[in-house]
């Protein structure tokens, strides 16, 4: 018929099945997210802790096997002490560790930063917009949404932590050239992965139970600011006052460097440095918190389940009267 | 108070106009609202129709003192509304928003209108009960307005719009989310108010809604006044479109025979569905005239006639896109 | 079978929104009608398979509505009633995503949506941001995200919410193409009675939670075939006068005169009447009650 019809045409694809429903949710988060200028600015800027660990990684690497590139850097590796340079492999693990979890430890900056710039927008804006009818009454759960949303700041997340662990991990791999440095260094790489996952779910579940209060944007990022430098400036003052052991409980940043401190072992990694600098700097850096691990596990935790209550209070579904 | 006529109302219509636009125009920075409008309004219901940015809304702001005409005059009672806080005691205006004071009760909310309108307390009292039950709201008006349905709010607005007893009343979209039980409960208390010789001024957009309680219309297009006053007599006047008229009689093709004789049928369409034919003149008159003798001859018994298009829809759509 | 619902009932708290509700409607243009509170949000709700029902069981399109939530909203478009939208998008990626949502591929979902947003009438609008459409562009907008994925059955509620006379009647159009020629179910729901008449061929009235009228819309509107309504030009008395001279009884009612012709006399009468008193007859039909009249009967009843 050469004539054809421009009216409606049925369609006569096939529809997928449901697991991947907040895939789709989490791309669309992703895409709208990455049009800001300011997200693609902090993800230029926080590489340049990646690549400064890569570069030193690499340096170690090149040190253990008293390579002839670092010929131009004889001066600062005369005033090492002499066990190191004797044998630097039995330091590898302590070095390899100190420097992922000072790496991770300026990442947190940059992490709270991307949060605060990609997370507001996420579920806020959809409630002044009144999109969940939209959601919801496609096939789509409540979990479905909650994990796509996640999955947004997941991603920029594991961007500015995860994805630099690995590839600077591999860098340190090639340039030890010694086949023992995998079963010696993967209880780095992992526990490093492991705080990246512990940081996504709970900073991003708290971020989204902030975007969640409320329509306005620049109130949720009032929030999540106020809980980054308030929490530090009053972890601080209690310091200052009252001196106790719990005092850096109330600083959200702190709580997540003790659990990364006890993923990567940091406090079993210094003791052999203390040792051969016997000056008392690093022997104060050994221990940054005195209070038990399981304090800030739990301050987590509890932070966490408030933040699914209010999630799951907020997105209410369908099932109501109005 | 009682108000004076200040401006003699000129002009050759015999009947007193209560709302009075002399070539006014309005505009916002560039853009044009109304231009160089001019219309008297009689008393009774008028409806005020016109496509989206047509000036309805701009129209009822100038009326209600609002908004100060750029150029022209504006009169309505004989004075001009703006700035004129005596005259609004006589102006009542039904809103299009939907912007309450959610915490007040319906009841709170209409007395407190009642009192903004001058009225004294124990009047007030008595005048928003009267309101309220008039528009059905007496069961729910000890509830918060924070509860109700979009039908019960816009009720409520028409109540306080009505409380004062004002003798000239602008609704914009009244019967916008009410149910088709409230619908006519509306509708019938906008008709008592045009029979008890008030002047009431109804913008809407849903045609048939305005057919059902008024005959005069005003239609407003990009500003521009199109047309004004009454749809049958707007609808003789337009000529590009000839009047469409459906006959059913028992033989219809004997009927169409004698009718293409008529030198006023500029068409005929047989074959239709049901049976009819329908005939196209551009002089109404003249074959309304001849149905009678035609239907009392042989065989041309005529059983049912009507106009396709003689209602407020075609009258708009032949003036709004011709 | 388009669906069917038996003995459904929904309580939340003290309220009951949903009393024993029991229908079948089948395939077609279904109009959806009731007063304020009467539970058309909540049986909306119950046939998508959001909510979960106290008591009773229903089919949609032959899914029951307890077990297979889901499913039932991939083969369902929804255009609900409020304002929606997904935020800093323009229309393209607001189709396109809608349509992911339900499970289309990405590129799948794409080219449908362009050919959804033609269909709708939104052309170059569809590449500016949707917080800058007008409400009749934002309603196609809805319309399109709806059938996007060109579910069998599609649920509109108050479609024409806000938009002006031409719009309106263009949206109507497009039902009314979906559900008569290109074989769509349709379950329309709005307050606006001469809408549904437009487009629907069934309906159904509920009130306070209960099922209270259904059937075809030319079943339930009868028509009165010895009761006429006449419109005459100009002077009204007179013919009434002359109707009463040939023994009818004449009772004005807004502008037209509703006389009942005796059996054995036919419309002739008028003409003659007509002739006799120098009046154009310009309106003379059957009396036919108004989906309204049959909707406050309905209505009345329950009472």
């Amino acid at each position: 018929m050469p004539i054809f019809d421009q009216g409606y045409q049925h369609w006569h694809g096939t529809l997928t099945g449901h697991t991947w429903r907040w895939l789709a949710i989490a791309h669309q988060g992703v895409r709208t997210q990455w049009q800001k200028k300011a997200t693609k600015r902090v993800l230029v800027v926080a590489m340049f802790p990646a690549l400064v660990l890569a570069l030193l990684l690499a340096g170690w690497g090149l040190f253990e096997q008293q390579s002839a590139l670092l010929e131009p850097f004889l001066f600062l590796i005369q005033g090492l002490p002499a066990e190191l340079k004797a044998g630097p492999r039995s330091f590898r693990v302590p070095i390899w560790t100190i420097l992922f979890n000072n790496f991770l430890y300026i990442e947190v900056i940059f992490s709270m930063l991307l949060v605060l710039i990609v997370g507001p927008d996420l579920i806020s804006q959809d409630l002044r917009f009144n999109a969940l009818p939209l959601y919801l009454s496609r096939p789509v759960r409540r979990v479905d949404y909650f994990l796509g949303k996640l999955g947004v700041i997941a991603v920029y997340l594991a961007a500015v932590t995860i994805v630099p662990i690995v590839l600077a991990y591999g860098a340190g791999v090639c340039f030890s050239l010694d086949y023992h440095v995998l079963e010696q260094t993967i209880w780095v790489l992992l526990g490093s992965v492991a705080y990246g996952v512990i940081l996504v779910v709970s900073a991003g579940t708290l971020m989204l139970a902030f975007s969640s209060l409320s329509k306005n944007t620049r109130l949720v990022g009032g929030l999540w600011l106020g809980v980054w430098f308030i929490g530090n400036i009053a972890a601080g003052v209690l310091a200052g006052m009252v001196r106790a052991d719990w005092c850096p409980l109330v600083s959200y940043v702190e709580n997540l460097g003790r659990i990364r401190e006890v993923l990567l072992d940091t406090k079993s990694a210094w003791e052999p440095i203390a040792r051969i600098f016997p000056s008392r700097r690093f022997a104060e850096n050994a221990y940054s918190s005195e209070f038990p691990w399981q304090w800030s596990a739990a301050v987590l935790a509890v932070l966490f389940g408030i933040s699914i209550c209010i999630l799951s209070l907020r997105i209410r579904s369908l099932d109501r009267l109005r | 108070m009682h108000l004076e006529p200040t401006d003699q109302v000129a002009g050759p219509s015999q009947v007193t106009p209560i709302v009075e636009l002399r070539s006014v125009s309005k505009w916002y920075g560039n853009v044009i609202g109304l231009n160089n409008l001019t219309i008297r309004v009689p008393a009774g219901v008028t409806g005020l129709l016109g496509p989206n940015g047509a000036g309805k809304s701009t129209l009822l702001q100038l009326a209600t003192g609002q908004l100060r005409p750029s150029q022209g005059v504006v009169r309505v009672l004989g004075h001009a509304p703006w700035n004129n806080s005596a005259l609004n005691r006589y102006l009542g205006l039904c809103p299009e928003q939907d912007a309450f004071y959610e915490w007040m009760t319906g009841w709170e909310f209409v007395h407190t209108c009642a009192r903004l309108s001058g009225l004294p307390m124990a009047d007030a009292r008595d005048a928003t009960a009267r309101a309220l039950e008039q528009v059905r709201m007496t069961d729910n008006m000890g509830r918060a307005i924070r509860g109700y349905s979009k039908g019960m709010r816009q009720r409520t607005k028409v109540a306080q719009a009505l409380v004062h007893d004002p003798l000239v009343l602008f609704l914009d979209e009244p019967l916008s989310g009410t149910d088709p039980v409230a619908r006519r409960e509306l509708m019938d208390i906008i008709i008592a108010l045009g029979a008890q010789g008030k002047t009431v001024i109804m913008s809407s957009h849903v045609l048939h809604e305005v057919q059902g309680v008024t005959a005069n219309i005003i239609l407003l297009n990009r500003g521009r006044l199109v047309a004004e006053g009454n749809i049958q007599q707007i609808r003789d006047l337009i000529d590009q479109h000839p009047h469409r008229i459906v006959l059913r009689a028992s033989d219809p093709r004997a009927l169409a025979a004698k009718l293409v004789r008529c030198d006023d049928v500029v068409g005929l369409e047989l074959g239709r569905k049901d049976g009819s034919i329908l005939a196209e003149t551009h002089a109404p008159d003249t074959f309304y005239a001849r149905l009678a003798p035609i239907s009392l001859e042989d065989g041309t018994a005529i059983e049912e006639v009507y106009s396709d298009d003689d209602n407020l829809e075609a009258v708009f759509k032949y003036l709004v896109n011709p | 079978m388009l669906f069917q619902l038996q003995g459904v009932t929904k309580t939340y708290g003290t309220v009951t929104a949903l009393r024993d509700l029991s229908v079948e409607v089948p395939e077609g243009a279904i109009g959806l009608l009731g007063p304020n509170g009467a539970g058309k949000t909540t049986m909306i709700r119950t046939l998508l398979g959001l909510i979960s029902i106290d008591a009773g069981a229903g089919q949609v399109l032959g899914m029951d509505i307890r077990r297979r939530r889901l499913d039932i909203r991939q083969a369902v478009g929804f255009a609900p009633e409020d304002e929606c939208l997904f935020p800093a998008v323009v229309g393209i990626e607001f189709v396109a995503f809608a349509g992911e949502l339900v499970g289309m591929r990405p590129k799948d979902a794409m080219q449908r949506a362009h050919e959804v947003l033609d269909y709708v009438g939104l052309g170059e609008a569809r590449y500016r941001k949707v917080e800058t459409y007008s409400t009749g562009m934002k309603q196609r907008l809805k319309l399109a995200a709806a059938i996007v994925h060109d579910p069998r059955l599609l649920i509109v509620d108050e479609p024409t919410n806000g938009m002006d006379p031409a719009g309106r009647d263009e949206l109507l159009e497009l039902a009314r193409d979906l559900a008569r020629n290109k074989g769509m179910s349709l379950l329309f729901s709005s307050h606006l009675l001469p809408d549904v008449e437009a487009v629907c061929d069934h309906v159904i009235v509920l009130g306070a939670g209960r099922l209270l009228a259904s059937g075809r819309i030319q079943e339930l509107k009868q028509l009165h075939k010895r009761q006429y309504e006449v419109r005459v030009k100009a002077d009204r008395e007179r013919f009434a006068l002359q109707l009463s001279a040939a023994g009818l009884a004449a009772e004005p009612r807004d502008d037209v005169l509703i006389v009942d012709l005796p059996d054995g006399r036919g419309p002739s009468v008028f003409w003659e009447a007509a002739l006799a008193a120098g009046a154009q007859i310009r309106y003379m039909r059957p009396r036919q009650s108004t989906l309204e009249e049959v909707f406050l009967k309905a209505l009345s009843e329950q009472r």
